[in-house]
C-alpha cells in the first residue's frame, strides 16, 4: 500500500511540473478522483525539458521597482527558476546587474540569499529613466533589461543630530543659491551699498553651505534642486524682500532647531551662524527701510517680549517649500 | 580716549557678585520680583512657573540668566540714558534706539520674571567708564561706538552661554531668541557707525574703535567642528559668517569698567 501511495505521490508531482510546464488548465486525477487544477503560465520560450534543479536564465525573472525617489534605494529581487519555469530553492548562480541611464552603475553584485532568491540594491541620485540589466550566470534573465523611473526622490534628513545640521544645510543650500542668482543678475537701479552688502551675505552663504556639507562629510544630503521663478531678479523690491523673508526665516529655523540639538559643539556651531543670519536680516530690512524700527520690527521680534521668532521644522519646511523642489523628507528629525 | 580702561581690570569680586545666588537673594525684593512676573509675557510666564514648580531653577541656569541678566541691565540703563539726555542728538537715528531700547527692557523683564526672587540687582553704572568715555551722551559717535561694542559683546555672550542651558530646551530656545535680536541691534548700530564702509558683520578681529578691541578677540577664527571655512572663501568673509562666543569671565571683564558696584 505505501509503495502504491509512493508511486501515485510521485505521479502526481510529475503531473504537477507538467502542468506548470505546459500552461494548460489541467486536471489531476489519481485514483479515479479530480483532486487538483493548476492554472500557471511560464514562458514560452520553455521546451519544459530541463532538468528540474539546473538554472535558467532565460526563465528567471526579477521584481524590479518601476518607480524610485533619487536618494532611496531601489531593491531588486531576482527569482531563480529551472528551464519548466518552477522556483530553485537553493543558491549559487552568479548574479549582477548593470545600470544605464541616469544613473549609471554597476556591475552591481547581487546577494546570494541561498534560498534561490538574489537581492540587488542600487540607490540613485539622479532624477530621470535608468535602464537596469541583470545576468543570471552571465545570461540575460527573462525581461532584461528592466526600466526604472527615478522621480524627483524625497530627501531624508536622516536623524538625530546629523537630521538637524542636514536641516541647517538645506536652508543654507536654498539662501546661498538665492543671493549667487541676485549677486550674478544684480537688480535694475542696484547701488554700490546694496552690492556690497548682497556680495558679502552671497559669500557669507556660500559658506556656511559648504562648511555644513565638509562638516557632515558622508552624511550629507544631496544637492537640492531651487526654484526661484517666483522671484523677479530685475526688480529690487522683489528681490529685497525674498532675502528678508529668507533671513528672518533662517533665523527663526535656527532659533528653533537649537533645543533639537544633542551636541554642546553642534549647539555652538549653530549659534555662531545664527547671529550672522539676524545681522544679515537686520541689514536686509533697513535697505528696504532705512533708519526705521524694521531692522528689528514688530513683525520678527514679539514687541512685548523682545523675542525674535522660534519656528519648528515644520513651520520653516511650509514656508521653504515654493522655492524647493527636491522633496525633503524631515520625519527623522528629533522632536525635542 | 584712554583705550585701555575699556579692557581694565576686572574687579576681581565683580564675577561673585553678578553670580552669586546667596547674595542675590538676600538684596533682592520679593515683591519687585513678583510685579515683574505678573507683567511678564505668556511664554516666559509658563516658563517661569514651570521653574517654580519645580521648587527652583538648577544653580548653573541661575547663574546664567543672573549673567544675562546683568548684561541686559546695563544695556537697558544705557539706553534709557541715551534717550533721556537732552544733550544728546540722535538725529534721523533716534528710532532705530528706541527700538531696541523697547527691547532692552523687554529683556529684564523676562529675566527677572524667570529669575523671581534669585535675580540680582541692578548694579550701579558708569558709562564713561570712569571718564574714558566723557561725551557718551552728548556725543552720538562715542554713544554709538559704545552701543555696537555693548551688543557685539552681548551676542557673544549669549552664544558662550548657549552650551550651559542645553539641558533645559525652553530656557536654551529664549535664550537663543534674545541671542538673534541683540545680533541684529549690533547689526544696525554698526551701520550707524561714522566708521565709513562699517559693516553689519565683523571682518576678522578688526575694528574702527580701538577701545573696543576686546569685545572683537577672537573672531578671526574661521576653524569649526575641525573644518576650516576659510577654504569656502577667504578669511575674511569666512570670518564675517561665523560670530564667535566669548566666557563669561570675558564677558565681564569687558563689561567690568562701566560697573562700579
Amino acid at each position: 500500500m505505501i509503495d502504491r501511495l509512493n508511486h501515485g505521490l510521485r505521479e502526481l508531482d510529475f503531473l504537477a511540473r507538467l502542468a506548470k510546464a505546459t500552461s494548460r488548465r489541467t486536471f489531476l486525477h489519481w485514483s479515479g478522483v479530480t483532486i487538483a487544477v493548476a492554472t500557471v503560465g511560464c514562458g514560452d520560450d520553455d521546451d519544459g525539458t530541463g532538468p528540474s534543479g539546473t538554472v535558467s536564465a532565460a526563465d528567471s525573472t526579477a521584481t524590479v521597482p518601476a518607480m524610485v525617489s533619487a536618494g532611496s534605494a531601489a531593491t531588486i529581487t531576482v527569482q531563480a527558476k529551472n528551464s519548466a519555469g518552477s522556483n530553485i530553492t537553493t543558491g549559487g548562480a552568479t548574479v549582477s546587474a548593470t545600470v544605464m541611464g541616469d544613473n549609471a552603475a554597476g556591475p552591481i553584485a547581487a546577494t546570494d540569499n541561498g534560498n534561490g532568491t538574489y537581492t540587488i540594491t542600487y540607490t540613485p541620485a539622479n532624477a530621470g529613466t535608468d535602464t537596469v540589466a541583470i545576468t543570471l550566470n552571465g545570461t540575460a534573465i527573462s525581461g532584461s533589461p528592466f526600466t526604472v523611473t527615478v522621480a524627483a526622490g524625497a530627501v531624508s534628513l536622516g536623524t538625530g543630530d546629523i537630521a538637524v545640521l542636514n536641516y541647517a544645510y538645506a536652508l543654507e543650500q536654498l539662501e546661498a543659491a538665492f543671493y549667487v542668482q541676485v549677486v550674478t543678475t544684480p537688480y535694475s537701479g542696484i547701488t554700490a551699498e546694496e552690492t556690497a552688502i548682497l556680495t558679502d551675505i552671497r559669500d557669507h552663504e556660500v559658506i556656511h553651505r559648504d562648511f555644513l556639507k565638509a562638516a557632515l562629510a558622508a552624511g550629507a544630503i544631496p544637492d537640492l534642486s531651487v526654484d526661484f521663478t517666483a522671484v523677479d531678479f530685475t526688480s529690487r523690491d522683489s528681490v529685497l524682500q525674498t532675502a528678508r523673508t529668507f533671513e528672518d526665516l533662517g533665523v527663526a529655523a535656527y532659533n528653533g532647531a537649537g533645543q533639537l540639538l544633542e551636541s554642546a559643539d553642534y549647539l555652538l556651531v549653530a549659534g555662531k551662524i545664527v547671529s550672522v543670519e539676524a545681522r544679515h536680516a537686520a541689514a536686509i530690512r533697513d535697505l528696504l527701510n532705512p533708519l526705521s524700527a524694521d531692522f528689528a520690527g514688530d513683525d520678527v521680534v514679539d514687541p512685548t517680549s523682545g523675542l525674535d521668532r522660534a519656528f519648528t521644522p515644520t513651520q520653516v519646511l511650509t514656508a521653504a517649500d515654493p522655492f524647493v523642489v527636491t522633496p525633503i523628507d524631515p520625519s527623522g528629525l528629533p522632536t525635542a | 580716549m584712554k583705550m585701555n580702561n575699556l579692557l581694565g581690570g576686572l574687579d576681581p569680586d565683580l564675577a561673585a557678585r553678578v553670580l552669586s545666588r546667596r547674595e542675590a537673594v538676600m538684596r533682592s525684593s520679593k515683591m519687585a520680583g513678583a510685579l515683574a512676573i505678573a507683567s511678564m509675557p505668556v511664554a516666559f510666564g509658563l516658563m517661569a512657573k514651570k521653574a517654580f514648580a519645580q521648587g527652583t531653577l538648577p544653580q548653573p541656569i541661575i547663574d546664567v540668566l543672573n549673567f544675562a541678566l546683568t548684561l541686559e541691565y546695563l544695556e537697558d540703563e544705557f539706553y534709557r540714558a541715551g534717550l533721556d539726555s537732552p544733550d544728546l542728538d540722535l538725529g534721523d537715528t533716534r528710532t532705530v534706539f528706541e527700538q531696541i531700547s523697547a527691547h532692552e527692557t523687554d529683556h529684564v523683564t523676562l529675566l527677572e520674571g524667570a529669575l523671581g526672587a534669585s535675580a540680582v540687582d541692578k548694579p550701579t553704572f558708569d558709562f564713561t567708564a570712569g571718564g574714558t568715555f566723557d561725551d557718551v551722551f552728548s556725543n552720538p559717535a562715542t554713544f554709538i561706538t559704545l552701543a555696537q561694542g555693548f551688543e557685539d559683546t552681548g551676542v557673544r555672550a549669549y552664544k558662550g552661554q548657549a552650551g550651559n542651558l542645553i539641558s533645559d530646551n525652553t530656557i536654551l530656545t529664549i535664550a537663543l531668541q534674545i541671542h538673534a535680536v541683540e545680533a541684529r541691534h549690533a547689526s544696525m548700530v554698526r551701520r550707524l557707525s561714522q566708521s565709513p564702509g562699517e559693516k553689519g558683520w565683523i571682518t576678522l578681529a578688526s575694528n574702527s574703535v580701538a577701545a573696543l578691541d576686546a569685545v572683537y578677540a577672537g573672531e578671526d577664527n574661521t576653524v569649526h567642528l575641525g573644518v576650516d571655512a576659510a577654504q569656502f572663501g577667504t578669511a575674511e568673509s569666512a570670518s564675517e559668517a561665523f560670530d564667535e562666543p566669548l566666557s563669561r569671565e570675558e564677558v565681564l571683564a569687558i563689561a567690568g569698567p562701566f560697573i562700579v558696584q
